[in-house]
């Protein structure tokens, strides 16, 4: 088996915290990733931000639909048995508790888990989007990070 | 019944300068696209904006912050449009950021008559500051207050003439949240159809809710310029890759 590095090594890794029919949001980037790792025999209901329940695999180009996307606004599909809500909604999912795991990136992270992942004051202010939702509402929230 | 079709003309007629302005999208996607081009070559400016994100700088309110017709933004999440950062490091554009749920909440709550939310989302966080903090049950929450604006510019994929719309897929984004929250609804559409063709389960928002629906006239499903570029890349790649393999 070829052996992972980077970015794939983190994503197989945060993968393996699933079990089989959670429910679970994965942020942009490596977060996303992970889906790429399930182990075998997991099945998980991704929820994207957006308000898809059931977020399936990137499509081909000659496949996408304009009315389907991810919540970084790129392409995406939804599996069979999936479904979509409004933006209130998506965020009662999150916020609510009804979501097992959450996968955030971030830009730095303490020992205590604490993280920092919305602005370097002064400098890049990318604001925080869903994160800190997911860090009220989720009942286990992963991060992926480099930097310690 | 009463149609609530009309031209561009007749929908700018209603957007002015200092209004503050809601706009449905998702990263600049599922925005009423026409209008705002309508409200950039009529030279509106000074908008107090409420969006869920910056756009892009080719997409949605994204235009409007590069051509700087925006003073202020209500907002969650800036990333994908470096010029907004770029503006507000500068201080030309003065940006609020709410977490996304607590935005989609505090618009929620100015479409339904509520006085503001409690939510622990931004507990212990810069979030805090400013705000009232309440104990309920033995846990703190932030009372975080309600979004309402002058004028709601939703994008739908079909409306009927009396105003009824929906939705299709994920294009619903933020454009049914914002319907309810301002005093004049805009909605641009893909398509028109009569009274009767939609049916009671297919209405997302009802028409009582919404004052005028615009039918766009250019494509109705482009890609966005976003996923132009990404499409673009990729076939340049997989040509690269199948021209390599040649040699």
């Amino acid at each position: 088996m070829e052996r992972l590095t980077g970015r794939a090594l983190i994503a197989s890794r945060c993968a393996k915290f699933f079990k089989n029919g959670d429910f679970v949001n994965l942020g942009i980037g490596v977060p996303l990733m992970c889906v790429n790792y399930l182990p075998e025999g997991v099945d998980i209901w991704l929820e994207a931000e957006i308000g898809t329940v059931g977020s399936g695999a990137v499509p081909k180009w000659e496949n996408v639909d304009v009315d389907v996307i991810d919540a970084g606004g790129q392409p995406a599909s939804i599996i069979k048995g999936g479904s979509v809500y409004d933006h209130e909604t998506s965020f009662a999912f999150i916020r609510g508790g009804h979501i097992d795991a959450a996968v955030l990136g971030t830009l730095q992270v303490d020992e205590e888990g604490n993280i920092a992942n919305w602005t370097i004051p002064g400098k890049f202010v990318p604001g925080m989007g869903g994160a800190m939702d997911l860090c009220a509402g989720v009942k286990k929230n992963y991060c992926c990070n480099g930097s310690l | 019944m009463l149609s609530k079709v009309v031209t561009k003309e007749e929908a700018l007629s209603k957007i002015h300068d200092g209004q503050t302005i809601m706009f449905g999208d998702w990263h600049g996607e599922f925005a009423a696209d026409e209008i705002i081009d309508g409200m950039i070559e009529k030279g509106v400016k000074d908008i107090a904006a409420i969006a869920v994100s910056a756009g892009m700088p080719d997409q949605g309110v994204g235009k409007l912050i590069v051509e700087k017709r925006i003073k202020s933004l209500i907002t969650t999440h800036i990333g994908l449009n470096p010029v907004a950062g770029e503006q507000m490091l500068a201080g030309e554009l003065e940006i609020e950021f709410s977490p996304q749920g607590t935005w989609a909440e505090r618009v929620r709550c100015g479409g339904a008559g509520l006085g503001g939310c409690l939510t622990p989302t931004g507990v212990g966080t810069e979030m805090e500051k400013g705000k009232q903090k309440l104990m309920i049950n033995g846990k703190e929450y932030l009372l975080e207050l309600p979004l309402h604006a002058d004028i709601a510019l939703v994008k739908a994929t079909k409306a009927d003439t009396a105003g009824n719309i929906s939705f299709r897929m994920n294009s619903r984004a933020t454009n049914s949240t914002i319907a309810y929250a301002a005093d004049f609804v805009i909605v641009e559409v893909e398509d028109v159809v009569e009274v009767g063709e939609l049916g009671p389960e297919e209405i997302d928002v009802p028409a009582p809710i919404i004052d005028m629906i615009y039918v766009k006239t250019g494509e109705k499903k482009p890609l966005c310029p976003m996923w132009q570029r990404a499409k673009a890349k990729a076939e340049a790649k997989a040509k690269a890759k199948a021209e390599g393999g040649k040699k």
